[in-house]
């Protein structure tokens, strides 16, 4: 277990060191200056080169990637060019706001889709299987943009349970919570029907192994197979699913981010590349990277954790 | 009052009948064998005793236990007594417990599922029926992935008999097994009916089997029994032509020629096959040696047979041989030339091979023509594919039509012809056989013999027959090798060596294979 662990670990540290240099290299070679975008079109030169070097743009490659990197480890961002204000000030304000949904989203999703995938699952073939599969199927094909949409429609117009957009701040938990119901909600559809039908499939699978006929033998009902054994036996896939669904849900929210007026993460990045701001851009790309290799970090444990056959 | 009455069980899917007018009845202590070819209905009856078919098939007739009509009771009373009344032991040792749960609970599941016991006291039952069956050196906290194909199966013979049930059902319980775990958990199922006075059910289809364990017979053949009654007057005087079959296929011998000396064509000196340990944090543990020196030669037209339980080190030389994996050590030379990892098409032309599970080893998306002919790529100058396979199906007693079908409308024996077929049709010096007749029924396994033996006499081609079966080794080959933990323990010609082993070990190998009595009809 310890190895596996310390195994896990050394990747995830190599994956990251990767990915800074990749990100670093990649906005180096995007095209546009900061220091000229933000001066405006009809900049001198040499103002244009003052501001490089007063941002540390004129400094070799190789120095610039160690005082990113530096600035990472000590928490020092470094400065908006656009917004004039600490990068991790700015990343923190929208982490309390993407971190929460994605969360809210995952759980909703989870809660949704294991019951309907079991319940699938356990009377295959009959009319519920169908039902179910059927509604997942709408769940995956309808955009999520358009049903976030239909919603507000529905909760803030014309029931007016809820705020159509923005967000309150956490300082009122309770509103805040409302904010990010609807946008969760979008969120959680497409991907608890996607979890749902892994669920039913891993769990169909495992209900035709032959542990689950020795379980029954021995006494166990149905039902208590599913509780039992095969639940258990299904979660592999089911995991690798819910960290693939996480990563998404953190960085992925940009469109229901712009539809419900959320100032998350997903919007950070977009404004942030359309005004060159680069050091954003690269700060917060790095931190999404950072997520998705220690979600997998945690759900590869967390195999172990199911399996003993992993734990070597 | 008889314990177990099984009274016109009838099981329909649709319009098919799969179980028709199945009765008998079993005496408390009594061992009951109840064997057939696969398909006869052997474990549909087990399952339908245990009310555990699936739902789509409808099932008829009157199942007493002990009086009490199973059939009529509720799905929750069934539940009730599965477990506690009636225990069951399955084929698959290796998938049948829960890979997740250790078998420590798993044993202390069927307690607790039936009585009111505490963890701690269900655990301390648990530890007690593990040491019954024989594993007392094992620790509760074991996963089933640490246990041996053997010890797993003791574990599944515990969790049905944690509470001594009245009848236990055991489905081919030890045709996973080589021959000395075999006889091991025959033993130890004969010594639990005889301590408990339980009744047992012990399906097989192997007839040797049951002479040594069952006090009754029944013999099963399309979903009916066709005949019963006591073990030794069935397999001396057996009525039914079906049982006559059975019987002559289970000693079938192959009629084959006697061999002059011939040239070799395979030869094996010293070879080692070690495998790296596994990492650990700092290093590796040492390395595995799976082979360790082998050395011996095949001759043209020979039949060697190569013997040995499950991790003796068979397969691993086996695949060695066919130049899949490196050797640490020796060299393999087939026809003169060396094979190894690098072994050039041409090389690898003159040895083909049969696996034990037909089906496996062919893409179900494939024509026969295709998969028969698939070995052509080692063919520098393929000749035109049609004919050559066609002419190759005749030769293994199939149809040239039947090259336009799929392989899952063949049988298990159909399948294992158009494996044969597709190692031959490279016309190979040599066809390794890695336990390919050891899934087959008796019936089939004799006719699939007959096939080797007349192939091996019009082609010339030697055989190296891997198996852990010792009754078909002995009738199909001329000289036998013994391994035992990556050595040849013994090696000679095969009657000398069945007849009188030098080896400890070999005469363990031969005392614990079941045999039909002597003087049987047949």
């Amino acid at each position: 277990m310890l190895m596996r662990f310390m195994q896990r670990l050394f990747s995830l540290i190599v994956t990251l060191i990767v990915a800074s240099i990749l990100i670093f290299c990649v906005i180096e070679v995007l095209p546009g200056d900061p220091a000229a975008f933000m001066l405006g079109m009809n900049a001198e030169p040499e103002a244009v080169a003052a501001l490089r070097a007063q941002m540390g743009l004129d400094a070799g490659l190789v120095a610039r990637y160690f005082t990113w990197i530096g600035g990472w480890l000590t928490g020092d961002f470094g400065t908006s060019y656009t917004y004039r204000v600490p990068v991790a000030e700015l990343i923190a304000d929208r982490v309390w706001v993407s971190l929460p949904l994605a969360l809210y989203a995952l759980g909703l999703s989870t809660v949704i889709a294991f019951p309907i995938g079991i319940v699938a699952a356990m009377r295959r073939g009959r009319a519920a299987d169908y039902g179910i599969m059927g509604a997942t199927q709408l769940g995956i094909a309808i955009p999520n943009f358009w049903f976030a949409m239909f919603l507000v429609v529905i909760f803030a117009i014309n029931l007016r349970w809820v705020q159509a957009g923005g967000f309150p701040g956490w300082h009122d938990p309770v509103a805040a919570i409302r904010a990010l119901t609807l946008p969760a909600i979008s969120l959680a559809l497409p991907q608890a029907s996607i979890l749902a039908r892994i669920m039913r499939s891993a769990l169909i699978d495992t209900l035709d192994e032959d542990y689950v006929r020795t379980a029954r033998a021995k006494g166990l009902s149905r039902s208590g197979v599913v509780r039992a054994h095969a639940l258990r036996n299904a979660m592999i896939p089911v995991l690798t699913i819910i960290g693939l669904q996480f990563s998404f849900l953190l960085a992925g929210a940009i469109i229901i981010e712009n539809v419900f007026y959320l100032p998350g993460l997903g919007r950070l990045l977009f404004q942030a590349i359309n005004q060159r701001d680069l050091i954003v851009v690269e700060s917060t790309v790095m931190l999404l990277v950072m997520a998705v290799v220690v979600v997998t970090f945690l759900v590869d444990l967390a195999y172990a954790i199911v399996d003993p056959r992993l734990r070597r | 009052m008889s314990l177990l009455s099984v009274q016109g069980l009838s099981v329909r899917i649709g319009a098919l009948d799969i179980l028709r007018d199945v009765s008998f009845e079993m005496e408390p202590g009594e061992v009951l064998g109840l064997v057939g070819e696969s398909g006869s209905g052997k474990s549909i009856t087990a399952l339908g005793i245990m009310r555990l078919l699936p739902e789509v098939m409808s099932v008829e007739g009157a199942i007493l236990l002990q009086g009490e009509a199973l059939d009529k009771l509720s799905e929750r009373r069934m539940c009730a007594r599965r477990g506690r009344d009636v225990g069951m032991v399955f084929q698959e040792p290796m998938t049948a417990l829960n890979p997740l749960h250790t078998i420590g609970d798993q044993v202390a599941e069927t307690v607790r599922l039936h009585t009111r016991t505490g963890r701690r006291a269900a655990r301390q039952r648990a530890r007690e029926v593990l040491d019954r069956v024989g594993l007392e050196h094992i620790g509760l906290a074991r996963f089933p992935h640490e246990l041996s194909g053997g010890q797993r199966q003791r574990v599944v013979i515990a969790c049905a008999i944690a509470l001594a049930p009245k009848l236990l059902i055991a489905d081919e319980p030890t045709t996973a097994l080589d021959v000395t775990t075999q006889g091991e958990i025959l033993d130890l199922l004969r010594r639990l009916v005889r301590e408990d006075g339980m009744g047992l059910i012990l399906i097989t289809h192997d007839l040797a089997v049951v002479a040594k364990m069952a006090d009754r017979i029944a013999v099963m053949q399309l979903g009916r029994i066709v005949e019963r009654g006591l073990v030794t007057e069935v397999l001396h005087r057996p009525t039914h032509d079906y049982t006559r079959a059975l019987l002559a296929a289970s000693r079938h011998q192959p009629v084959r020629a006697a061999r002059a000396e011939a040239a070799t064509v395979l030869d094996v000196r010293d070879v080692v096959r070690s495998y790296p340990g596994t990492r650990r944090l700092l290093g590796r543990a040492p390395p595995v040696e799976a082979v360790r020196g082998v050395s011996f030669s095949l001759h043209q037209g020979e039949n060697l047979g190569l013997v040995g339980e499950s991790g003796s080190g068979k397969s691993t030389l086996a695949r060695a041989l066919l130049g899949l994996e490196p050797v640490q050590g020796g060299a393999i030379t087939l026809g003169g030339q060396v094979m190894d990892a690098a072994a050039p098409r041409a090389l690898r032309r003159r040895i083909g091979v049969v696996f034990q599970d037909p089906f496996g080893s062919f893409d179900p998306r494939w024509t026969v023509e295709r998969l028969i002919a698939e070995p052509f790529h080692l063919l520098d100058n393929a000749p035109p594919r049609r004919p050559a396979v066609e002419e190759v199906l005749r030769s293994v007693g199939l149809q040239p039509r039947d090259a336009d079908r799929h392989i899952h409308a063949f049988s298990g024996g159909q399948r294992q012809r158009i494996a044969i077929a597709r190692a031959l049709i490279i016309r190979p010096d040599v066809i390794l056989l890695d336990e390919a007749v050891s899934a087959l029924d008796v019936q089939v396994r004799a006719q699939i013999l007959d096939l080797l033996a007349e192939l091996s006499a019009r082609f010339e081609v030697s055989y190296l027959f891997i198996s852990h079966d010792l009754s078909v080794v002995r009738a199909i080959t001329d000289r036998v090798m013994v391994m035992q933990a990556g050595r040849i323990v013994e090696s000679g010609q095969t009657e000398a060596v069945f007849a009188a082993p030098r080896e400890a070990y070999t005469r363990q190998l031969l005392a614990a294979t079941p045999r039909l009595p002597d003087g049987i009809a047949t």
